[in-house]
């Protein structure tokens, strides 16, 4: 893909943003001719009008600070800018970037993310190309149906069929549907990649694997080609399928009897019974699950089954892991 | 075989009447009801006047009327099943509110004589009937079937309906309470100004006008009355300059205006009025029109603001949130615009960055904003239901927003001097009591010696035993009041520092955020920078990098921490939370200060699985925080062994953490005093140690002792049903607390 060009909307006053808009635009992959419009004490439907909405297809990627309270309509945000921009072109990712990541979902939904400013913008130009070049595929190439679908996420054919009957009805049948780009980021980004079952993070993958968590790296090469390289890959931390981590696991022990691949991984080379992990409840060997350490859902930590139970405040999902919690002593 | 039938005699017309309708205004109300429920849009009642005082009532409505078939089946029908039938009105849907059949019998209550003259419709033909009632002649002994009364009918042109009542010969004198009575009671009806309900024809409202000139001098439009009875009035336009002019009405205020600094260029010709209706019974200007009774009925129906653009209401503007106040109040949004709060700087006793927190519900404000023939940008969306998105919209909003924000600015000022003045006022009578000037700081001092001299004049007469026993019932009594008094005075000048610097926290918090961002950016700059650099000096960038991030995580975890402190705790539900976690993050706080020190922490004693709650984190941190912050000071002070050790058991369903250092100790004298407010440091000995032991740099991190840490603590455990007390010291440990948790 061609480089990025950005657009960034933001009414700052103390060119913090500006400078790292900047910033980005100096590294690889961005375009310099990216622009960043400062909107303060302005009437924002006027530069909309006049300087954006024309120029709108030039842009592949757009940024918007949810709050702009330093605009000539300080009851503006940026949920409503969005939610204009989209109208007017709707191939194009909007990241909102703000201090206060505190927005209702109404207001989120305008948006494909929200990004923490003070927390982790200088971390999140991998992730804002992964989402624009993401947006950019889908936008110049005709999905016929679910099955190009499937090659561009790169899925493993063992699992085609199970993601067919999970993927939401509404996504498989607009497929052509011009607004498909933000509708099928949505669901990957925070559903399909956000809840452990088909793909697992780094915590998930090494637990499945009977590894701790810091260790996992020992063996990481060996599961290079279970490792998630989709469409938006690069739009979440590290992912493995599930299915390629056991067939790899398997197809490396072929030797080995133990069919449980948590009591099994650290037999992998390089390790010893010293890397496998203890539950965070019991600290017993083998815990099979990662489950929260309290109702708040703040920490994750290995643990046994026995040792957690379902978090009231999440369903089950056909073919994704349990949401489990840490069962009180 | 024989046939019988009843026969119904005169007097129970008397008995509907006058024993149905104790008094003369209650059967006024009723029929107005009447015109209520035949969908009149308006109603006049007229209190004709001679020299001896009210000779007649009309009630003159324009109503569906009844035909004279109608008049004769229903009307003159006692106790006609017509009304059970139908629970609304025909026209209009409205939900019928007079009483059932017996409202035409109200008119014998009220005078002795009748004439009704009614026009409705008769299939295309249009019916007026007229008919005199005299009702001398029903007297008892006749029967109501065999007296007759004159009238006449004709067939009429146009298309006017509706009803007149005159009633004469009065029967009972008007009183001003009754009057009030009267208009109280129809307000709530005059509170609609228009509704539509599937199936029916719009209802353009209901006006009620009184031309009563022996108790108003003037005819009264009641809808009118209504919205300048409740706290205040806000009228508003957009003058030449294209800026808000505002005027407001209102209790303990006055009249006051404000033009507003920014302009709405894109407004003309609009005006509003609105009435600010507080359910308070204080905060009534008339309530003679407005009672919490009426307003209670009225605000949930009729409250909002309606927008009328040339003439015609516009939906659904009244009946939702248009204006957005409910939302604001949902998310406690406190803080006016900048215009607004320096106005609001301006009154003494507002704070201006939560001046808007008082603001009520939306159907606290009747009124309307009405749009004029010169306005232009308002277009209504194809479906007539409100207007098209637009600019001249967003700024009605704003401009309406503006009126509303600045009048609630003022009713915050009205309920801050209305206090003081309370205050004020009883500190006066007091001292006209006593005869003496009092200090507004000891009111409560001069009241309990006012009240020691007259008790002493008074026991002076009792017998020796009874004098003694009250005396010491009174002393006890006036020194608990006295203490008390002040032990409220010291915690309130804390709460005082403690709420301003709960300010501070958050304005510094706010800074931290901004320094992050330059953070943020200065380490893509660095990024960017080691690109072109060689391999030593990017692994410089490298560890610059990673000290920075380990940096900004920490700051970020005291962030998050600080902001559990801006919780509104009653939207924030409390949790079962993870002891172990909650304690490794409340350690992290103190980790700098721990590691320069030596100070070691032992948290192998808490099982990970241990979960407590339901409680809030930021309840848990502060038990936390306050005793690490103890403990550690202790150990500083002390210079010895630097070690504190937690550990948690459970048992009989709580859960027991166990705080154990080996600080100074705690005098086994003083345990109960511990957790009393503004003890900070009981032996005397902590502060003057801390004093030489620690580092200057290192105060502020341990704080400088209130006194209120552990007394906050306990009343937070207590209040969720946990409890902290101290345990004999064990082993090498110089102090043991115990803290039970839910």
């Amino acid at each position: 893909m061609k480089k990025i060009k950005f657009l960034w909307l933001d009414d700052e006053s103390k060119n913090t943003k500006r400078s790292v808009s900047d910033e980005f635009k100096m590294k690889e992959g961005f375009s310099k001719s990216s622009r960043f419009i400062n909107v303060k004490n302005e009437n924002v439907w006027n530069i909309l009008e006049k300087d954006v909405y024309p120029t709108l297809d030039k842009y592949d990627l757009i940024l918007i600070d949810h709050n702009f309270g330093g605009t000539q309509d300080t009851r503006l945000t940026g949920a409503t800018v969005a939610e204009s921009i989209r109208d007017r072109i709707k191939n194009r990712p909007i990241i909102a970037i703000t201090n206060v990541p505190d927005i209702d979902i109404h207001k989120q939904s305008a948006y494909d993310d929200v990004i923490e400013f003070t927390r982790d913008i200088s971390r999140k130009t991998d992730y804002l190309k992964s989402i624009s070049e993401g947006y950019h595929v889908l936008s110049k190439k005709a999905l016929a149906d679910i099955d190009d679908l499937l090659k561009l996420m790169k899925a493993p054919k063992d699992d085609h069929e199970r993601i067919k009957k999970i993927m939401p009805h509404e996504l498989k049948s607009n497929i052509t549907d011009p607004s498909f780009a933000y509708q099928f980021f949505k669901w990957s980004r925070f559903k399909f990649m956000e809840r452990p079952g088909f793909l697992l993070d780094r915590l998930w993958a090494s637990t499945l694997l009977g590894i701790k968590e810091n260790r996992f790296s020992v063996v990481e090469s060996l599961f290079e080609k279970a490792k998630y390289s989709g469409i938006f890959s690069k739009t979440s931390s590290d992912l493995w399928w599930q299915s390629q981590i056991k067939k790899l696991l398997f197809d490396t022990l072929a030797d080995q009897p133990e069919m449980l691949p948590w009591r099994l991984g650290h037999a992998l080379p390089g390790l010893t019974s010293n890397d496998i992990p203890l539950c965070h409840a019991c600290k017993g060997e083998f815990p099979e699950v990662v489950a929260f350490t309290d109702e708040t859902g703040k920490t994750s930590r290995p643990m046994h089954i026995k040792c957690t139970e379902l978090h009231k405040e999440y369903e089950s999902s056909l073919y994704f892991e349990d949401i489990r919690v840490m069962r009180a002593e | 075989m024989t046939t019988l039938r009843f026969t119904v005699d005169s007097a129970l017309l008397g008995e509907l009447g006058e024993r149905l309708v104790e008094k003369v205004h209650y059967a006024l109300v009723e029929l107005v009801k009447n015109s209520y429920d035949a969908d009149a849009s308006y109603v006049t009642v007229k209190f004709i006047e001679n020299d001896s005082g009210i000779s007649e009532i009309h009630i003159i409505d324009d109503g569906i009327g009844m035909n004279f078939a109608e008049v004769q089946d229903y009307w003159m029908h006692i106790a006609t099943t017509n009304k059970l039938n139908k629970d609304v009105s025909m026209r209009y849907g409205r939900p019928k509110t007079g009483s059932k059949g017996i409202g035409r019998f109200c008119c014998r209550r009220l005078g002795k004589k009748l004439t009704l003259i009614t026009t409705g419709r008769n299939a295309s033909k249009q019916e007026k009937t007229e008919v005199t009632f005299d009702w001398n002649a029903f007297t008892p002994g006749t029967k109501v079937t065999e007296i007759t009364c004159q009238g006449k009918q004709e067939t009429t042109k146009g298309d006017q309906t509706g009803t007149i009542l005159i009633i004469s010969d009065l029967t009972d004198e008007w009183t001003t309470r009754g009057y009030n009575y009267l208009k109280r009671q129809l307000a709530v009806l005059a509170a609609n100004r228009g509704v539509r309900r599937d199936g029916f024809d719009e209802d353009p409202g209901f006006n009620i006008f009184i031309d009563a000139p022996s108790f108003e001098g003037e005819v009264r439009d009641l809808r009118s009355d209504l919205i300048k009875a409740g706290w205040g009035t806000v009228k508003a336009y957009i003058n030449k300059s294209r800026k808000a002019v505002c005027e407001l009405d209102a209790l303990g205020i006055g009249r006051k205006t404000i033009v507003s600094e920014d302009k709405y260029s894109k407004l003309s010709d609009i005006n509003m009025e609105i009435g600010i209706m507080i359910l308070h019974r204080d905060q009534m200007r008339d309530t003679n029109i407005a009672s919490m009774g009426t307003l209670r009925e009225m605000l949930p129906e009729w409250g909002g603001v309606q927008i009328r653009y040339k003439g015609f209401r516009v939906y659904p503007y009244g009946d939702d949130d248009w204006l957005k106040i409910d939302e604001d109040r949902a998310y406690r949004r406190g803080t006016p615009n900048k215009e607004l709060q320096a106005f609001a700087e301006t009154l003494k006793g507002v704070d201006p960055g939560r001046a808007l927190l008082s603001l009520s519900s939306m159907k606290n404000y009747i009124g309307n904003v009405e749009i004029g023939q010169a306005a232009k940008g308002f277009v209504m969306k194809a479906n007539r239901e409100g207007f098209l998105r637009s600019d001249e919209f967003e700024e009605l909003r704003n401009f309406v927003r503006f009126a509303i924000n600045w009048a609630t600015i003022y009713h915050a000022f009205y309920i801050k001097e209305q206090t003081r003045k309370e205050a004020e006022a009883s500190r006066a009578s007091l001292q006209e009591l006593i005869e003496q000037p009092i200090e507004s700081q000891k009111v409560v001092e001069a009241a309990v010696n006012y009240l020691e001299k007259e008790f002493k004049s008074i026991s002076s007469t009792l017998p020796t035993k009874q004098r003694q026993t009250a005396s010491t019932a009174f002393y006890k009594a006036t020194d608990a009041i006295v203490k008390h008094d002040q032990s409220n005075k010291e915690e309130l000048k804390h709460l005082r520092l403690i709420a301003s610097t709960s300010t501070l926290i958050l304005i510094f918090s706010h800074e931290v955020k901004m320094l992050l961002g330059h953070l943020e950016s200065s380490l893509l700059q660095l990024e960017n920078i080691k690109e072109s650099l060689g391999r030593t000096e990017r692994n410089r960038i490298d560890d610059i990098q990673d000290w920075l991030r380990n940096s900004k995580g920490r700051l970020l975890e005291l962030l998050d921490m600080t902001a559990l402190i801006g919780v509104d705790s009653r939207k924030e539900a409390p949790k079962s939370l993870a002891l172990h976690d909650r304690v490794e993050s409340a350690s992290k706080a103190f980790k700098v200060i721990a590691d320069s020190y030596g100070i070691t922490l032992d948290m192998n004693e808490i099982p990970s699985n241990i979960v407590v709650g339901p409680i809030l984190e930021a309840e848990l941190y502060a038990v936390l925080l306050n005793l690490l912050s103890n403990s550690i000071k202790s150990i500083i002070a002390a210079d010895k062994e630097r070690r504190i050790k937690i550990s948690v058991k459970k048992s009989g369903g709580k859960v027991n953490m166990k705080f154990m250092d080996t600080g100074l100790g705690l005098n086994p004298d003083k345990h109960g005093d511990i957790f009393i407010p503004f003890i900070a440091d009981i032996d005397g000995k902590l502060y003057s140690n801390l004093e030489k032991k620690l580092n200057p740099e290192d105060k502020y991190i341990v704080g400088t002792g209130s006194g209120l840490g552990l007394s906050i603590v306990k009343e937070i455990l207590q209040a969720r049903n946990g409890d902290i007390r101290i345990l004999p010291p064990e082993g090498d440990w110089k102090a043991v607390l115990e803290v039970t948790l839910p």
